[in-house]
């Protein structure tokens, strides 16, 4: 048969694996930043886009998109070709996705920090970026999909199964729960509310871990495992079973993120259980990696790729053990609002995805350059600083999380709370933000090791930007038959593609179409309302400051929970009018459900001037620029209209009189301020020279926080 | 392999205890007010450091004495013979010899790349059937036969149980006042008593010494609810409807409740620096 020579493409992989490295250390030195303002709050330098609320987002986004996710695109531009014997399928289309992405970062880049955000966490970049996103993921795709068609290899790879499973299901997910009303050019709100919304959410947060962060990395690991080992695959039935079980199973898994919360029982039991029978699936991953190396072990203990890789695949197997485990409802009693989830998503982001993103780097520079690893004594200080850093972040969080837990819930003899005030859980385990933060220091030193050896590496290279390889054509008109039955689907790419969208729908239907339609999973209660127009601006002064990022807004049905919060316990019926939704997943700082009406106008005035004043020893920032910052009753009209089309019950018309409302709301707030007996807002106002008005951000948010989960305390007022 | 586990183990252990120390050092320390926050902070930031530095350099040391000691033990024929954990994960895995994987391998190559035929790890099936069966089982007891609470019966039992163990507990009380004829205690004992309450309870609205943070300052003569025995005690009882001053009768017994009343009127008078300017109406004592 004859030969066809071609080329394959290695220009775009070396871009993005630039992106990789460049935007690897952007991303984890403003994780480093927001991990040091956990004990050195004044590290936002007073200013507001440095602040931890508006830059957690931007490091997560950073890390999971840009540098995961160059990552991910270097990995499998540089894999694809060779493993389906094919160039990229379009020249262009590699490039619109590579300077497409790169836009979308840098958009992110800037709007998080200005405030812009959904606040969906992993989803929190506006509708314009969002369609964007959607674009230039179709453009991967199509990329992807148009090589596989014009391969030279008859069957697909296991590595491939996993790049579809992710192109498929990442489009999937990101299109349903990015679902929003425009309400300004860079501003939106979620089409779903409360417990619709959360389920959503986390079905997407959930999955984003699975198929932006798990899968394609499993596919690159069945890649660059058994080439850096020169190692048979261990078994190929393992890879069939643990692929189709982990798509079909992760999508399930969603729920457990919101276990104890008002999201009705049946999902929550499905989350956990799904979650549970996800242990063996993920395993298979890390066994077929493990013993892959069989072997190969002596090697392992001289190669700094395979060394990267064998504790990538272990901190995998240990953070999708630990998962489920998380996902048993006591154990995520104690662990949920934690820092245990903090140290729980670093063994896999920087044990996992890290590492085995270090690992292909320091396999493909060479191979890339045609040249050896300038040197592998860096390699190996990268290892250690690496491991050691993973392990001081980690082991001080772990603690941080379960005695802070034990802190919340613990009642004393007489039957209260020992540790009433919320603040001395936190300055408890400020030593251990401060032993995570040096962690995270050896993890990022280790990582600047890295540039610099690459950079060298590829200095005393020169690039091969088309690589020349040659192989027989397929024929397409030859008709192959027999073969196992997995065979045979692997030479049948689009069919392969319909299955695993078939697999991955399943779980998210069951979940979400009863929650959605049937009426008894989220109880109405009568005395809910729609919230002031001064709360609205209010509430998306909450979003914009990310205060979700640090406050949770569920209280969960513990004794320990209702007594520290002083009312009920959350009720789904109580979130229908929240676009989007705001529990939160982490309290760095208290819950905020029942704070309406639990302090005075007065002091969250002081609070937001300096929490010290009011809380001493809180970590929380200040946030002087609410006092001379103002909404703008414009876009009141618009807000109403955005959130009536999507179902909030306002009135026809009622827009033309809401800055009126909003007016007459703001001036009884002010009024109460000024005739404070602190005389708190004139001395801040002779302080600072400023004039505290109506319009102030600060008494649109105090409208908000004191709205806060006050509309059932009207109904038990009726009841009685 | 081995050595990365043995590594992290140590240093984990280390870590941990290295932990404990920071946790206790700082409990100690906060109750010594002498030194700044600041200070304190700085102290603690440069004993983190010392440690965690402390602890990577022990690390590595243990770990290299580790390794020449494994190395000294062994014999020659010791480090040709699989150890214990190797024969037992071989037979786990129904491993096949290595010198048979020849016949294992399929006609698949990709890149390079070349699959066995292995089966899959028979611990690996068990597992996956277990977590299976684990499953069913737990919805069919949460769901189907509903014999296990789900939450909101969960904190119905939690809160039944709180109840009753305070009923308990109040079971032999006498009480000979209510809340209009109650009066002043000054013993000693019970005035400690509703200190102790206030400064662990009401201290974090009142502060502790009572000048005032997110409530009132209650030092002074000046009162939103009025400032006799009666009216105090009325407060704590009852809470103060719209405010945060919720109502503690379900939660102190009547005694307690004078205990806390009686020492919030011993702090009239106090005067403590920072407390906040006068709220409510004056309010005189009748001799």
């Amino acid at each position: 048969m004859e030969l066809e020579q071609f080329r394959y493409d290695n220009k775009i992989v070396k871009y993005f694996a630039i992106a990789t490295v460049i935007f690897g250390i952007i991303g984890m030195l403003v994780g480093l930043l927001i991990a040091t303002q956990l004990f050195l709050p004044q590290l936002n330098f007073g200013i507001q886009y440095t602040t931890f609320g508006r830059i957690r987002p931007l490091h997560t986004n950073a890390v999971i998109f840009a540098f995961v996710g160059n990552a991910m695109f270097a990995g499998v531009y540089y894999s694809m070709q060779r493993l389906l014997k094919a160039r990229m399928f379009s020249d262009l289309l590699s490039w619109i996705h590579f300077w497409g992405w790169q836009l979308i970062i840098l958009a992110a880049a800037i709007t998080l920090p200005l405030g812009y955000t959904t606040s969906k966490e992993y989803a929190e970049l506006e509708w314009p970026i969002d369609i964007a996103i959607t674009l230039i993921w179709v453009v991967f795709g199509i990329n992807m999909i148009g090589t596989i068609l014009k391969r030279r290899e008859r069957h697909m790879y296991v590595a491939i199964w996993f790049y579809i499973a992710t192109f498929v299901t990442v489009a999937v997910l990101h299109v349903v729960n990015s679902f929003e009303i425009p309400v300004t050019f860079l501003k939106s709100y979620s089409w779903y509310a409360g417990v619709q919304d959360a389920l959503v959410q986390w079905w997407y947060g959930h999955n984003a871990v699975a198929f932006f962060l798990t899968t394609p990395f499993l596919g690159l690991m069945y890649y660059y495992l058994p080439k850096a080992a020169n190692r048979p695959v261990y078994s190929y039935k393992l890879s069939i079973i643990h692929f189709w079980s982990l798509i079909f199973i992760y999508i399930w898994a969603g729920p457990h993120h919101l276990l104890y919360t008002s999201l009705p029982d049946w999902a929550q039991s499905l989350g956990t259980v799904f979650s549970v029978m996800l242990i063996a699936p993920s395993w298979g991953g890390m066994l077929n990696g493990l013993l892959t190396l069989r072997g190969a072990w002596d090697r392992v203990r001289e190669d700094p790729v395979l060394k990267f890789m064998v504790v990538a695949v272990t901190a995998y197997g240990m953070a999708t053990l630990e998962g489920p485990l998380l996902s048993i409802k006591n154990i995520n009693a104690i662990a949920h609002f934690t820092d245990w989830i903090i140290a729980h998503v670093h063994v896999g982001g920087l044990g996992w995805n890290g590492f085995i993103i270090f690992g292909i780097l320091y396999w493909l520079v060479p191979k890339m350059w045609g040249t050896k690893l300038w040197s592998t004594k860096a390699a190996n200080v990268h290892f250690w600083l690496g491991t050691l850093g993973i392990i001081v972040y980690a082991l001080p969080l772990y603690t941080a999380g379960v005695v802070q837990s034990l802190m919340w819930k613990n009642f004393n003899a007489e039957g209260f709370l020992e540790y009433p005030n919320f603040l001395e859980t936190v300055t408890q385990i400020v030593p251990m933000y401060m032993m995570r933060a040096i962690g995270g220091l050896l993890y990022f030193t280790g990582v600047i090791i890295m540039a610099v050896n690459l950079v060298k590496t590829a200095r005393q290279g020169s690039f091969i930007a088309n690589e020349a390889a040659e192989a027989p054509a397929l024929q397409k008109k030859k008709k192959v038959v027999g073969g196992y039955w997995h065979n045979r689907l692997e030479r049948k790419p689009v069919f392969f593609t319909v299955l695993v969208l078939v697999a991955i729908l399943i779980g998210g239907v069951v979940e979400m179409v009863p929650t959605f339609l049937i009426k008894s999973n989220i109880p109405t209660i009568a005395s809910v309302q729609p919230y002031t127009p001064l709360e609205l601006h209010g509430r998306d002064i909450y979003i914009r400051e990310g205060c979700n990022n640090c406050h949770s807004q569920m209280v969960r049905p513990f004794r320990s929970e209702t007594v520290r919060y002083k009312g009920e316990y959350s009720k789904a019926g109580e979130f229908v009018y929240d676009h989007p939704f705001l529990w939160g997943s982490k309290r760095t700082g208290p819950d905020l459900h029942r704070v309406g009406g639990a302090y005075n106008n007065t002091w969250h005035f002081n609070h937001m001037v300096d929490p010290t004043s009011t809380s001493p020893g809180s970590i929380m920032p200040p946030y002087p620029w609410l006092y001379t910052q103002s909404i703008d009753p414009e876009l009141t009209a618009g807000k109403i209209k955005a959130l009536r089309t999507v179902g909030v019950p306002y009135e026809e018309g009622y827009e033309k009189v809401a800055n009126a409302e909003l007016k007459e709301q703001a001036t009884q707030i002010l009024k109460d301020l000024e005739e404070d007996p602190s005389g708190s807002l004139r001395s801040y106002e002779a302080l600072n020279e400023v004039k505290i008005s109506e319009s102030s951000e600060i008494i649109a948010l105090i409208a908000y926080l004191q709205r806060l989960g006050t509309d059932i305390k009207a109904e038990s007022t009726e009841n009685k | 392999m081995s050595i990365i586990t043995h590594f992290k183990r140590k240093t984990a252990v280390l870590l941990v205890a290295g932990l404990m120390l920071l946790g206790t050092k700082t409990y100690a320390q906060s109750s010594n007010s002498a030194l700044s926050q600041e200070t304190m902070l700085y102290i603690t930031l440069g004993l983190v450091f010392v440690v965690s530095i402390l602890v990577l350099l022990v690390a590595i040391y243990v770990l290299q004495l580790l390794k020449i000691f494994i190395k000294k033990e062994m014999t020659e024929e010791q480090k040709t013979q699989p150890s214990w954990w190797a024969k037992l994960w071989a037979k786990w895995n129904a491993f096949q010899p290595m010198e048979e994987e020849e016949e294992l391998l399929l006609d698949h190559d990709y890149d390079g790349i070349k699959e066995l035929d292995n089966h899959l790890p028979p611990w690996w099936k068990g597992l996956f059937y277990v977590t299976i069966v684990y499953s069913v089982i737990y919805l069919l007891v949460f769901h189907v036969f509903k014999t296990a609470p789900l939450q909101d019966e969960e904190y119905e039992l939690e809160i039944a149980a709180a109840e009753a163990l305070k009923a308990n507990k109040e079971a032999d009380l006498v009480i000979d006042f209510d809340e209009n004829t109650v009066t002043v205690t000054d013993d000693p004992a019970e005035l400690a008593d509703g200190q102790k309450f206030f400064e662990q309870q009401c201290s974090i609205c009142h502060k502790a010494d009572g000048g005032g943070l997110a409530g009132p300052n209650l030092t002074d003569k000046y009162w939103r609810n009025g400032g006799s025995i009666t009216d105090v005690y009325k407060v704590i009882k009852n809470g103060v409807p719209n405010t945060a001053m919720i109502s503690w009768e379900g939660q102190l017994n009547p005694l307690r409740m004078r205990n806390v009343a009686s020492y919030v009127l011993s702090l009239q008078g106090t005067n403590p620096p920072g407390a906040l300017p006068p709220d409510g109406e004056l309010y005189e004592p009748e001799n």
